[in-house]
């Protein structure tokens, strides 16, 4: 069974997303506080996760290049951006960068399932 | 089929095709939305009778929007949908014949496929090839109706959109429903926020002095964003909207559109302050939603929110009569009857006052260009980032540049007659210098840097200690080498603290003493000779020599008869040895030991100099004297046995010639020992070639000695001699040979090729215990 790695410096919403996840059944979940712990689990986890849930604005490495930097060894694993209105203009650039879509916060834990549903089956 | 029912799904079409409107690609919760619509669309069809087709249609549909997330397949996707529900909606208003729609998603069926190919099955039935038979559809158009599609459009929010002007007060009915009944969650949230705000409060003071240090206005901006998303998740709407609208004059400076003024930062100072106050609501409630909501009841957010919002109107935009105004173009009377005249007509100021003929156009158009220029005003210096690494580099091949150059010019002028030569080697000097320079200036920072900083550190340390402090700064734009600054960091904190905690006097006595009530301490920072002077001076109750002799005499590190005629400088010198402290309270914030010793060893390292100057009731002063940068030094160029060693000058008080008469022989704890005694002092003479392992060539007439002060102690080190005091590029030593030689910083190579060694000090002292 693969793993989701969720990247957010708020604890909150890793929480937050924890939480719905395995209300849903995914037990393997990997948190990371920031960017740079985020592409070390990554780097550790390599084959082994299924999909990459990422905050945008990060200390230490900020997501968008965080999404660089999993693209050099991980070309296929979608990676969903977790941004906020004020931060909706960094998308483009993101998709650039190799993310597969993006999540505006709040959101819905229901809407957020459905989106990780289409790629992961718990 | 009801009429209700025809206009429900029309309803629904209609909805579906606005969120196609919407949809940007990778936006995945539109791309849920897309599908759920859909879905409802579907289930709407299958309590109708006689749908089959257009029933397939959509679930076709279902499974073009779920490959939206398949960023390969997305584009055709999109358009897939975009086109189809537009005709979707053609045909249900009925400006669509089925025909015509039956046709057009035939069209469309290769492209249906290729986004279907490897999607998954629809749980229904499968059918590649979508069509529709509007036969069996049975949907009549009905125009009647058509108007009431427009009521299934997504209603704007209603509340907290209005304009800038308006402003709620009071929360309304329900404002506090979506709060999570999650006591855990909350309670990290409140956690997390409580950081946030700290970070922030540090952040903004720092900004206070350096409005435009791009670094801390991001780190602003992203606590408050922060504590935005974390509240809007638990349904804290309050925290929410309150900390947004920080946010949004975060954003506009974090833009450069409009500059952090004083007014800014005490407004967002403001907005902390209210933020807190609803953290402790939820805290002393013990995150029990319920009571929190009492709590928050009380804490009125609008009023703020609506000044931020009418202040950030203000600074987007100073309106055209004001620019006017200011500019004496027109008068305040003229104004305001503008100001009338324009509600009147709702016309533009500028038009108005040129059509009453009370400004000219000229002046019109001048203030529309002032009106234009305020939003770009940040000022902007390009910059490039250049790695730490290369300018190391940089600085290094420099240093070899400036040695081959005067190698080059001894060369030349131990040839006699090469009259060109010299000229031409005299402006490559010059050139070489001002790269050196340059490169040097390079690795510079100005020392605001670590002034800002202590400020807040200055700041927290009266609050601890209930004292009040101005800290005046002067000089922060000099610039300093980065690596010495990152040194003199950690003593600069500790001379401060030790300034408010031990020098100024709590606000009673001085009043007491005829003093301001506010302590004072001023921390400058100006070039003097060839390296940097720091000054941290308080005006507090002042060092007394006499204590700190007693003290001196208690510890056994001077006889008291000596102390007596010991100078106020050494009396001071006295404060730097490890173990010595005179305060008799100990206190947490200083005074624990570790003391000014610390300090000296710091800048020792960087061969900088302390020095304190005290009056007492008056002022503490510390001197700091450093060198600009650690690449370039001033040494002394001795020669000892065979070869050439550097010695910092700074460290040198003065050269003395020993008459070989003169020393005496005395012992100490590891044998004999010479010494020799001057102005009043007895002075150990050592002898460098012991250290550096050099054959002694005994010159019995006159010894040549360099007088070294260190660490409150003299010592006389003998050399063979003197070449000078010369400027120093340090080269590293390999790490082996620093191992085996710690008393070497560095080398260096000579204008003639020569090489040479920097001697550390105190790794030299060591050497000879």
């Amino acid at each position: 069974m693969k793993h989701i790695l969720i990247a957010d410096d708020s604890d909150v919403i890793r929480s937050i997303v924890e939480q719905t996840l395995r209300l849903h059944k995914y037990e393997n979940i990997l948190k990371a506080i920031d960017g740079q712990d985020a592409l070390e689990k990554a780097k550790a986890n390599k084959g082994h996760i299924a999909l990459y849930v990422l905050d945008v604005n990060m200390p230490r490495m900020d997501g968008l290049t965080l999404v660089k930097e999993l693209r050099s060894f991980d070309a296929t694993t979608p990676i969903i951006m977790l941004t906020t209105e004020t931060d909706k203009s960094k998308m483009l650039t993101a998709r650039d960068y190799g993310a597969t879509g993006w999540i505006i916060k709040p959101f819905q834990a229901e809407k957020f399932i459905k989106i990780v549903e289409m790629y992961v089956k718990p | 089929m009801t009429v209700e029912k025809k206009s429900a799904l029309r309803t629904q079409v209609h909805a579906l095709n606005s969120l196609l409107a919407g949809y940007e690609p990778g936006d995945l919760l539109k791309g849920v939305d897309i599908r759920d619509t859909l879905s409802s669309l579907k289930k709407e069809m299958e309590s109708l009778p006689h749908m089959d087709k257009l029933l397939q249609l959509t679930r076709h549909l279902i499974r073009v929007a779920e490959a939206l997330a398949d960023p390969e397949k997305e584009p055709h996707a999109m358009n897939l949908l975009r086109s189809t529900g537009k005709d979707y909606e053609a045909f249900l208003a009925g400006s669509l014949s089925a025909k015509e729609f039956s046709e057009r998603i035939r069209a469309r069926s290769s492209l249906f496929q290729q986004v279907l190919r490897g999607q998954k099955e629809p749980t229904v039935s499968r059918r590649d090839q979508p069509e529709v038979d509007t036969e069996s559809g049975r949907l009549e158009p009905a125009e009647t109706e058509s108007r009431r599609t427009e009521k299934g459009k997504p209603s704007k929010n209603a509340d907290g959109q209005g304009s800038p002007a308006e402003v709620r007060t009071g929360y309304g009915e329900g404002y506090f429903d979506g709060i999570v009944e999650d006591e855990k969650l909350l309670s990290q949230f409140y956690l997390e926020a409580k950081e946030h705000l700290e970070e922030a409060q540090s952040a903004l003071v720092e900004l206070e002095y350096d409005p435009t240090n791009k670094e801390l206005i991001n780190n602003l901006f992203r606590n408050f964003h922060t504590i935005k998303g974390s509240s809007a998740f638990l349904g804290l709407r309050n925290v929410e909207e309150l900390s947004h609208a920080v946010e949004d004059l975060l954003a506009l400076v974090r833009e450069g559109k409009i500059f952090l003024t004083k007014e800014l930062i005490d407004l967002v100072f403001h907005g902390m302050e209210i933020l807190r106050n609803l953290l402790e609501g939820m805290q002393i409630n013990e995150f029990r939603p319920q009571d929190m909501k009492k709590s928050f009841q009380i804490i009125e957010i609008f009023p703020y929110i609506g000044l931020m919002r009418r202040v950030l109107e203000q600074y987007k935009y100073r309106k055209i009569g004001e620019i006017l105004a200011e500019e004496g173009k027109i008068t305040l009377q003229d104004l305001q009857h503008l100001l009338k005249r324009q509600q009147e007509t709702e016309k533009k100021i500028g038009e108005l006052a040129v059509e009453e003929k009370i400004a000219t156009t000229e002046d019109v158009l001048e203030a529309l260009k002032k009106q234009k220029s305020q939003v770009a005003k940040v000022k902007r210096l390009g910059y490039v980032k250049v790695s730490n690494e290369k300018l190391n580099t940089l600085i290094d091949i420099v240093g070899e540049l400036v040695i081959n150059q005067s190698m080059l010019k001894q060369e030349l002028l131990e040839r006699s007659g090469v009259d060109r030569g010299e000229r031409n080697i005299s402006q490559l000097e010059t050139i070489t210098t001002t790269i050196k320079n340059l490169v040097l200036s390079m690795g510079m920072t100005p020392i605001s840097e670590i002034f800002t900083k202590l400020r807040v550190v200055a700041r927290n340390t009266a609050e601890e200690l209930g004292k009040s402090v101005y800290l005046e700064m002067r000089g922060e734009d000099t610039e300093l080498d980065r690596n010495v600054i990152e040194t003199i960091y950690d003593p600069l904190i500790h001379i401060i603290r030790n300034s408010i905690d031990h020098g100024i006097e709590d606000a009673e006595e001085r009043q007491r003493k005829g003093k301001d009530k506010v302590g004072r301490i001023i921390l400058a920072a100006e070039h003097k000779g060839s390296g940097i002077e720091i000054i941290i001076e308080d005006d507090g109750k002042g060092i007394d020599p006499e204590l700190v002799k007693a003290k001196a005499v208690e510890l056994g590190l001077v006889k008291r008869e000596e102390a007596e005629e010991l100078s106020l400088k050494d009396t001071y010198g006295f404060l730097f040895l490890p173990g010595f402290s005179t305060s008799s309270a100990v206190t947490t914030v200083s005074g624990r030991g570790v003391g000014l010793d610390v300090v000296k060893k710091n800048l020792d390292s960087i061969h900088g100099r302390v020095e304190v100057v005290s009056e007492k009731d008056r002022f503490t002063r510390f001197i700091i004297r450093l060198p600009l940068t650690l690449a370039i030094i001033e040494g002394f160029v001795t020669r000892v046995g065979e070869n050439k060693y550097v010695f910092p000058f700074s460290a040198i008080e003065e050269i003395k010639v020993i008459d070989p008469a003169e020393i005496l022989a005395s012992e100490n704890g590891n044998g004999s020992e010479a010494l020799i005694y001057h102005r009043g002092m007895h002075i150990p003479v050592l002898k460098a070639h012991k250290v550096f392992k050099e054959e002694e060539k005994g010159r019995d007439d006159r010894i040549l000695s360099l007088l070294f002060s260190l660490d409150q102690s003299r010592y006389c080190v003998v050399v063979d001699d003197l070449i000078g005091k010369q400027e120093i590029v340090i080269k590293n030593l390999s790490d082996t040979l620093l191992q085996e030689c710690p008393y070497f910083s560095g080398g260096t190579i000579f204008g003639d090729g020569s090489i040479g060694f920097v001697v550390d000090m105190q790794g030299f002292l060591e050497a000879l215990k």
